[in-house]
């Protein structure tokens, strides 16, 4: 009876010392939940997980028993890349899932899908190469207006406040590799503010909102966008401040312009449940 | 006399039982153990190398790792036992049989599950056994003597029931391992009253508790096959039987142990398509264990190696095809499975007790199974499954919420 009683206590604690790999379909779940939250990191890293263990995919796929789950990590994967700005990945992703009819005409992601491609492919045409502002400006492009990185989703601000953004690096000579140093405008801190946002690099949002907020207190957009960014970080860490801060952010929107239209495409379906609280 | 009785009690020796008896009780009687679960059932109760919903549990407690969400399950059994006996004044000469037995409905199994990181829980109940039968044997003749058997009326009610509970982690994305433990109860209800309430008349009327374990593995090579091995330890049960001698007194009580059968399974799952998977496992049931230190009350002239019951070797096959119609699952299973004779025989001289434990012919049975279910939104799930057997039919039906 010992011998039994110390084998079940063994076999009970195992599990402590033991660190494995998820199941698949745990990979997807908790990669769509990341994605979800606006995680993209997190979602990446799941649902690529996901997608080596169990490689095929489709809209009823056999998790166990009798349950079957609607699996399509490339539709997701591909919409990630999107708004981390890597394109080619995205584009690939998002045709296998296309030409694979893992989302079709009757689903909603289907339409967003076919934005997505559309976009990536406009994103790749040659003469819109995009550079970060970790890249060195060539000379010849010195003078030229930068296109953005996740402009599309900027050209909805841009048109909706009649903004005109540029973005101007000085001059790098040849063959130096330091970084340009850039004047940091408020438009220009909201417009790498927004790119920080949809990148998921949410800490980095904060602080350049913060500094648009400081100068101009009554930016509907930045306070949204705060508002949006500390939901993000709440609905990632569970933690109430940020929850605090994005309501309160949230609630100077709602003064400031009762009516303002966000944009419900590209932010987290749970992230416009709190804003419309 | 004109009716020799050819049962001669021990009376002078003290006797501490080690295992069932040479009680007319246990002549044919078979142990036949459930397993849970509709959906397990209706695929030939094939679950080993499966063990995919709740009932794995019980069945192998390693597939508590599929499961991805806490869950709750209940299971409702409809049995109705045919115990062919000799019972008829000629029947061993004839061997013509009567079948005993009760139809039994009961809570069969319940489980609830929960998945935390790595590592899986559950706790449960399961009926391992119900049985009800009451018979009559009439004085029957010994065939080849002049010998005639006390007319015999009995009165058997068994019910063992495991309460459970388990955990599962996965060392790896392909093996998994489990482990249940389980307080089992038996309880066991027994009556033979010979001759009119003058004959040598014997009573069980007991409950007896023991900690039993099962452990298992699976192994998924690739996500189309799996692999499952089981061992089940089940337990050693203790009574006391009283004994009413014909002059009406009562001899002290004897101890007696009721050893159910250990359980060895290998089983494989095979997913040929995305809705169909084949099941097949093949289960050893330590039968024997059953007669081991085999205690002799009426038959003196044989030796306890005189009577012994066989180890089985099982085997299970089944199917199960999921089909949707719209967001509904709707599955189809069948299967079958083997029961090879495992009964108490003799193997010693005595007239008497060979017309009585070898009557009939051993030979192995095969019963089949067929079943179905409906899960919708991956939530609910309600499985049926019906047994067709030699010495029973069984009607079980399961429903499954998943949070």
């Amino acid at each position: 009876m010992n011998k039994v009683i110390k084998l079940a206590t063994f076999l009970v604690l195992v599990p402590l010392f033991i660190s494995a790999n998820d199941l698949w379909y745990y990979s997807y779940e908790s990669g769509m939940k990341a994605f979800h939250a606006g995680d993209l990191n997190k979602a990446e890293f799941k649902l690529s997980s996901a997608l080596s263990a169990q490689p095929t995919q489709g809209k009823r796929i056999k998790a166990y028993g009798t349950k079957f789950i609607r699996y399509i990590p490339d539709y997701y994967l591909g919409v990630i890349y999107f708004r981390q700005g890597r394109y080619q990945e995205a584009l690939e992703r998002l045709q296998k899932a296309k030409n694979a009819k893992l989302v079709t005409g009757n689903e909603a992601e289907f339409e967003e899908l076919l934005n997505y491609v559309q976009l990536a492919e406009e994103k790749l045409k040659p003469t819109q190469e995009v550079p970060s502002e970790n890249m060195i400006v060539p000379e010849a492009i010195e003078a030229k207006q930068i296109p953005l990185v996740a402009d599309d989703l900027y050209t909805s601000f841009k048109k909706e406040e009649n903004i005109t953004v540029q973005l101007n690096f000085p001059p790098v000579p040849k063959g130096t590799r330091e970084k340009p140093e850039v004047k940091v405008t408020t438009d220009e801190a909201e417009l790498k503010a927004l790119v920080a946002f949809y990148s998921a690099d949410y800490q980095r949002a904060i602080s350049l909102l913060e500094q648009v907020v400081l100068k101009n207190v009554q930016s509907v957009k930045a306070h949204f966008y705060l508002g949006c960014s500390y939901a993000a970080l709440a609905l990632q860490s569970g933690k109430r401040n940020e929850l605090q801060r994005s309501k309160e952010h949230f609630t100077i929107v709602r003064k400031l312009n009762p009516s303002y239209k966000c944009d419900s495409k590209y932010i987290s379906p749970r992230i416009l449940q709190l804003y419309s609280r | 006399m004109r009716f020799l009785h050819c049962f001669v009690i021990l009376f002078c020796i003290t006797v501490e039982c080690f295992a069932i008896t040479d009680e007319v009780m246990w002549e044919q009687f078979t142990f036949n153990f459930a397993s849970p679960g509709a959906r397990a059932n209706a695929m030939g109760r094939a679950f080993v190398g499966l063990a995919d919903d709740a009932t794995a549990a019980q069945s192998n407690p390693a597939g508590l790792v599929l499961l991805s969400r806490p869950e709750v399950s209940f299971e409702n059994k409809t049995t109705g036992f045919a115990s062919p006996r000799p019972a008829a004044a000629n029947s061993l000469r004839t061997g013509e049989t009567v079948d005993f037995g009760e139809t039994i409905n009961s809570p069969a199994f319940a489980s609830f599950v929960y998945p935390t990181r790595n590592l899986r829980v559950a706790l449960f109940r399961q009926e391992f056994l119900n049985y009800r039968e009451e018979f009559r044997l009439e004085k029957r003749i010994v065939p080849e003597t002049e010998v005639t058997l006390f007319q015999v009326d009995g009165d058997i009610k068994l019910k063992g029931v495991n309460y459970g509970a388990a955990a599962a982690y996965h060392f790896s994305t392909k093996l998994f391992a489990g482990f249940s433990a389980r307080i089992s109860q038996l309880s066991v209800e027994s009556e033979q009253e010979r001759e009119i309430r003058t004959g040598p008349n014997t009573r069980i009327d007991g409950n007896s508790s023991e900690f039993t374990f099962a452990i298992g593995i699976i192994y998924n090579p690739v996500r189309k096959v799996s692999f499952g091995v089981v061992y089940e330890r089940n337990g050693k049960y203790h009574f006391e039987e009283t004994y009413q001698r014909r002059d009406g007194g009562f001899d002290p009580a004897y101890s007696l142990v009721v050893k159910v059968p250990d359980r060895y399974a290998v089983g494989t799952a095979i997913r040929p398509t995305e809705g169909l998977t084949i099941v097949a496992d093949i289960v050893k049931v330590e039968y024997s264990q059953l007669s081991d230190d085999f205690t002799i009350i009426f038959n003196e002239h044989s030796q306890p190696d005189d009577f012994h019951i066989k180890d089985a070797t099982e085997i299970h096959l089944g199917a199960e095809e999921i089909f949707f119609v719209d967001s509904t699952a709707i599955a189809v299973r069948g299967g079958f499975f083997t029961n090879p004779p495992h009964r108490l025989r003799y193997s010693g001289k005595e007239l008497a007790a060979i017309a009585a434990f070898n009557f009939g012919e051993d030979s192995s049975a095969a019963s089949f199974t067929i079943g179905g279910g409906v899960s919708v939104s991956n939530q609910t799930q309600i499985d049926a499954a019906y047994i067709f057997s030699d010495t029973f039919n069984e009607f079980s039906a399961s429903f499954v919420l998943r949070f």
